[in-house]
């Protein structure tokens, strides 16, 4: 018999066998279930977070902040800087010429969760005239848009799921008086979705405050970034920081996205051990019961390589089977949930390369587990096995 | 001399499956004390049973058992346990020790159930294994001894804690012909100069031989060997 | 019950390779156990060493305070202490070695007692137009001393177009509630504010004290009343609300960790049960024996039991153990955050005793296996 014809033969009889040892194949199966199942839970956090990051930069945008800011609530660019930063090279400008660029105003409300009632805080960004020129992924799906003098605002989707008091109509208390929301809006999954906007002339003036906190612009091409950045940073009157949109979004999310994948991995890790040592258990125990099994099929003519592919295609099938267990709850507990951090909201995703890496993680935990009993079985002194009764 | 095991018109039926075997009816046995007593009989007769029965390990559903003057229908499961561990000492073809633990702690088992201090029991397990010989072994686990030696630990285990009676179920049924008789040796030895009363089961006439009495045990009565029920 | 230890490990050591994985198992899996409450002690730990009796002025939306809020502040019944705030955005030599800088006077200690500052101390920050007090962390973490002349490098311009600002430092200062961690660069306000040449004459934050914590959102209300039709309105709220609000900012983090603890035990309670079931089914007739021998049903159930308790208690210890050992080196990897995880005694006591309940879930079955199982039939073979 050929070594695959072999290898089938030894690895069905091995399998037929399991109900006998129920008890402890169910073992791996439910410990690799609850290890993938944690560890893909907390990657989705990861995965949902870094896909609205991700959709909101482009490589043909740049945001300028002023020098040392650290994030743009921190920062302040006067009028006349923003004039001067929208009259630099490189910038994309309409058919009539203007330069397609948006000076925001911000300001930040507080609103309570409908999750669970507790606070957070919601951007209000006030984009200039050629602001939705240079997001075209901003698109109204609801109500109307604001009037650019009126106290009038429009919301992001994912910020009216989330938060408490941001349906059309409603009226959201701001200085000066309240604004109205008169519409709602999305864009394209970014993280624009949890923002309010308005219009940033009449946000400058009830905030009673000169200076704009960032300034984005629209890029000839993703190539004129590097003339438009020298540009700014040569000239001694202003004092920015220019960014590629891509890179800032990146460099922004880097701490919690890290601080996500240690979770992961940390808790993955260990788990993962402990999982290890449950699936070794098992299989130890498998090629114990069935000595004098694998010492007859040795006795007969079959190689040892077949008997070491049985013992781990039981370990691994065990495993694969358990990490679809373990996406599977995942997946229907946490996919497409809301999760609010910092103000931002992203929805959990659990997606298939996170499932492949789940049921990956499970196998090569099953490998390893099903290493050590698998050269014992081949090791195993035939005429000493067929003695034992 | 009062008998040490009566048995008056004891009936015992076990369940196969679906059908009832009653596998002794109506057997009457007397057994002095200090004697040395051979049940013999062909696989399936009931002897095994008899001995469960006055070892209290099993109930019979008709009938007496008097054992060392107590009635052992009349206890209940919980005093079965301790009057076993005060009365008698079983022995098993299989030897049954315990793996993992050394001849000497093996022996030591039965004396955990009493209230002797640790160099008492210390000191009961060392005459033990003295008087089975094997006092070199008593560090020894089971995987380390030979067949005979692993029954002499089982024989020593059996008489540490001194029972009036001995019970013995097909002791040299797994041992060579030599050291069957050393095993039976010592039973012989255990009956005359200290007085036990040993009850075995046997299917081997030789090992019979060693008995004061034997009894044949066929279809769940009992005739001797002379062979009338 | 000394007597019966070697009987309880050599049930334990029948097969010694399960014995070890399983081991292995619940070491490992206490070690997650251990840290996971770490993480959650550590938390609620955040939260309770929040004062409540200390409240924070913050802008609504975000545009600065003038500095007068602070004398109607102060006129709140129930404040007993009031301190204006700036937050300068600096950085020390590189860009990496960010800092923020609290522009204060001597009020701010006021506010936070748990603060270890000498009236000396203050006395000479107060005269120091410059001086600087700098929490013990950041000290050692640049190894500043008393008498040190820090240059910090801000966005912020001053008078002369300088975006560069010498401190010299007067005190070091540790947080009692937190002791090692505390990373505050304390300067005074009169400074910042001469200096600068924006926002001048006010404050990103006012942070009070007041004496009785259960009127916190009393006062809150009553401060904000006082702003809410002004320029700036305010939004006062004590440090234990923000706190919470902060930690939920994260996401939920006790969920997270029971979640954790909850999947970590119940793989445990499956692995661990398995084992016991399957090393007693291997035993029946041991058992049997033993029962022959004279040991009682209870007698045998307490066996099972007690090879259980021992397995897991061992285990657990170990895991417990490599969890503390392992915690301080995981605080060391967030030098940002204050005290996150923390394992005190009580926490290794605690786990014991999950290890014990595991125990006797995981042996019970089989023990109750044991205790009824019939004699006869087990020495037949059947």
């Amino acid at each position: 018999m050929n070594v695959l014809k072999q290898l089938r033969a030894v690895t069905l009889m091995g399998l037929r066998n399991i109900p006998s040892r129920l008890g402890a194949s169910l073992v791996v199966v439910i410990c690799m279930a609850c290890v993938v199942g944690v560890v893909i839970s907390i990657l989705s956090m990861s995965t949902g977070f870094m896909r609205t990051v991700h959709n909101t930069g482009r490589s043909d945008r740049a945001i300028v902040l002023s020098q040392g800011a650290l994030f743009p609530f921190a920062s302040s660019i006067s009028r006349d800087n923003a004039m001067t930063i929208a009259d630099a090279p490189g910038i994309k400008r309409t058919s009539d010429g203007k330069p397609i660029v948006s000076a925001d105003a911000m300001a930040f409300v507080a609103v309570s969760k409908k999750s669970d009632g507790l606070d957070a805080f919601v951007l209000l960004r006030g984009i200039g005239p050629q602001g939705f020129a240079l997001k075209p992924e901003i698109k109204l799906i609801g109500g109307r848009m604001f009037k650019a003098a009126a106290h009038e605002l429009i919301v992001g989707k994912s910020a009216q799921a989330e938060f408490e008091g941001f349906a059309v109509g409603n009226k959201v208390a701001l200085p000066d008086g309240d604004w109205t929301v008169t519409g709602s809006f999305e864009s394209n999954g970014s993280a624009q979705e949890s923002e309010m906007i308005a219009d940033s002339a009449t946000l400058l003036s009830a905030m009673r405050t000169n200076a704009y906190k960032s300034m984005s612009v629209m890029l000839d091409s993703p190539a004129s970034f590097d003339a438009f950045k020298t540009a700014l940073t040569s000239n001694p009157m202003l004092a920015v920081d220019v960014s590629r949109e891509t890179d800032f979004f990146a460099r922004q999310s880097k701490p919690l996205n890290d601080f996500l994948t240690l979770t992961a991995y940390v808790v993955g890790g260990i788990m993962g051990l402990g999982a290890m040592f449950g699936a070794l258990n098992t299989m130890y125990s498998a090629v114990s019961a069935r000595t004098v099994e694998i010492a007859t099929l040795r006795a007969i003519g079959f190689g040892a390589g077949a008997v070491v592919s049985s013992v781990f295609a039981e370990a691994l099938l065990l495993a694969f089977v358990g990490s679809l267990i373990g996406a599977a709850l995942a997946w229907f507990a946490f996919n497409g949930n809301l999760h609010a951090v910092g103000g931002l909201v992203f929805t959990l995703a659990v997606t298939p390369s996170l499932i492949a890496l789940g049921i990956a993680f499970a196998c090569a935990l099953g490998f390893v587990g099903g290493l050590f009993p698998a050269i014992r079985a081949a090791r195993l002194p035939v005429a000493t096995a067929l003695r034992a009764t | 001399m009062t008998a040490a095991v009566t048995l008056t018109n004891v009936s015992k039926r076990y369940r196969r499956g679906k059908e009832n075997i009653e596998v002794l009816h109506g057997l009457n046995l007397a057994v002095e004390s200090g004697e040395f007593l051979a049940l013999m009989g062909p696989s399936g007769s009931g002897k095994t049973t008899v001995l469960n029965l006055i070892g209290g390990l099993d109930h019979p559903d008709a009938g007496e058992v008097t054992v060392a003057g107590d009635r052992l229908d009349n206890l209940r499961s919980g005093q079965l346990t301790k009057w076993r561990a005060r009365h008698v000492g079983f022995i098993f073809q299989f030897y049954n020790l315990m793996p993992m633990l050394s001849a000497e702690r093996n022996v030591e088992l039965p004396l955990l159930l009493t209230r002797l201090s640790k160099s008492e029991r210390k000191k009961n397990v060392r005459v033990a294994l003295d008087v089975v010989g094997l006092s070199d072994r008593a560090a020894h686990k089971p995987s380390e001894l030979s067949g005979g030696q692993q029954q002499r630990v089982a024989i020593a285990r059996a008489i540490v804690a001194d029972p009036t009676i001995l019970l013995c179920d097909e002791p040299t049924g797994d041992l060579d012909r030599h050291t069957a008789e050393e095993i039976l040796g010592i039973l012989k030895l255990l009956n005359e100069r200290q007085g036990k009363t040993v009850i075995m089961v046997t299917h081997d006439p030789k090992a019979a031989e060693y008995a004061s009495r034997r009894v044949q045990v066929d279809k769940g009565q009992l005739s001797d060997e002379t062979g009338t029920a | 019950m000394a007597k019966y230890i070697p009987l309880v490990w050599a049930g334990l050591w029948r097969k010694p390779a399960r014995t070890i994985f399983t081991f292995c198992s619940i070491a490992v899996a206490f070690v997650l156990f251990g840290i996971m409450s770490g993480v959650d002690a550590g938390f609620a730990h955040i939260l309770e060493v929040s004062r409540a009796d200390r409240l924070f002025t913050d802008p609504r939306f975000g545009a600065p305070m003038p500095i007068s809020f602070g004398e109607r502040i102060a006129r709140v019944p129930g404040v007993t202490a009031v301190a204006p705030r700036w937050g300068m955005v600096t950085y020390y030599r590189d860009p990496k070695n960010g800092m923020g800088v609290i522009g204060t006077d001597e009020r701010f200690y006021a506010t936070r007692p748990e603060l270890s500052i000498s009236k000396q101390q203050l006395e000479t920050l107060r005269h120091t137009r410059t001086g600087a007090a700098v929490g013990v962390f950041l000290a050692k973490k640049y190894g500043w001393k008393v008498g040190d002349k820090v240059p910090l490098q801000s966005n912020t311009v001053t008078r002369e177009g300088s975006r560069a600002w010498t401190f010299d430092i007067v005190a070091i200062v540790e947080d009692v509630d937190n002791p090692g961690l505390e990373g505050r660069f304390v300067a005074n306000y009169e400074y910042l504010d001469e200096e600068r040449v924006a926002n001048k004459g006010m404050a990103d934050r006012f942070i009070l004290r007041i004496d009785q914590p259960n009127r916190a959102a009393q006062i809150s209300r009553e401060i904000d009343k006082l702003f809410a039709n002004s320029a700036s309105p305010t939004r006062t709220q004590s440090e234990k609300s923000q706190r919470e609000s902060g930690v939920q900012a994260i996401g939920d983090v006790s969920f997270f960790t029971k979640s954790v603890i909850g999947a970590v035990l119940f793989m445990l309670l499956v692995l661990t049960g398995n084992t016991m079931m399957q090393s007693v089914r291997e035993r029946i007739p041991e058992f049997a024996v033993l029962k022959t021998l004279g040991f009682s049903d209870k007698g045998v159930l307490g066996l099972v039991l007690a090879e259980s308790v021992v397995l897991c208690a061992l285990a657990a210890l170990l895991g417990l153990t490599v969890a503390k050992a392992a915690i301080p080196l995981l605080q060391a990897s967030f030098p940002d955050l204050p005290k996150f995880i923390d394992m005190p005694w009580a926490a290794i006591l605690t786990g014991f005793g999950v290890a014990l309940l595991v125990a006797f879930a995981s042996g019970l079955v089989p023990a109750l296996r044991v205790k009824r199982l019939n004699v006869v039939d087990a020495l037949a073979g059947r």
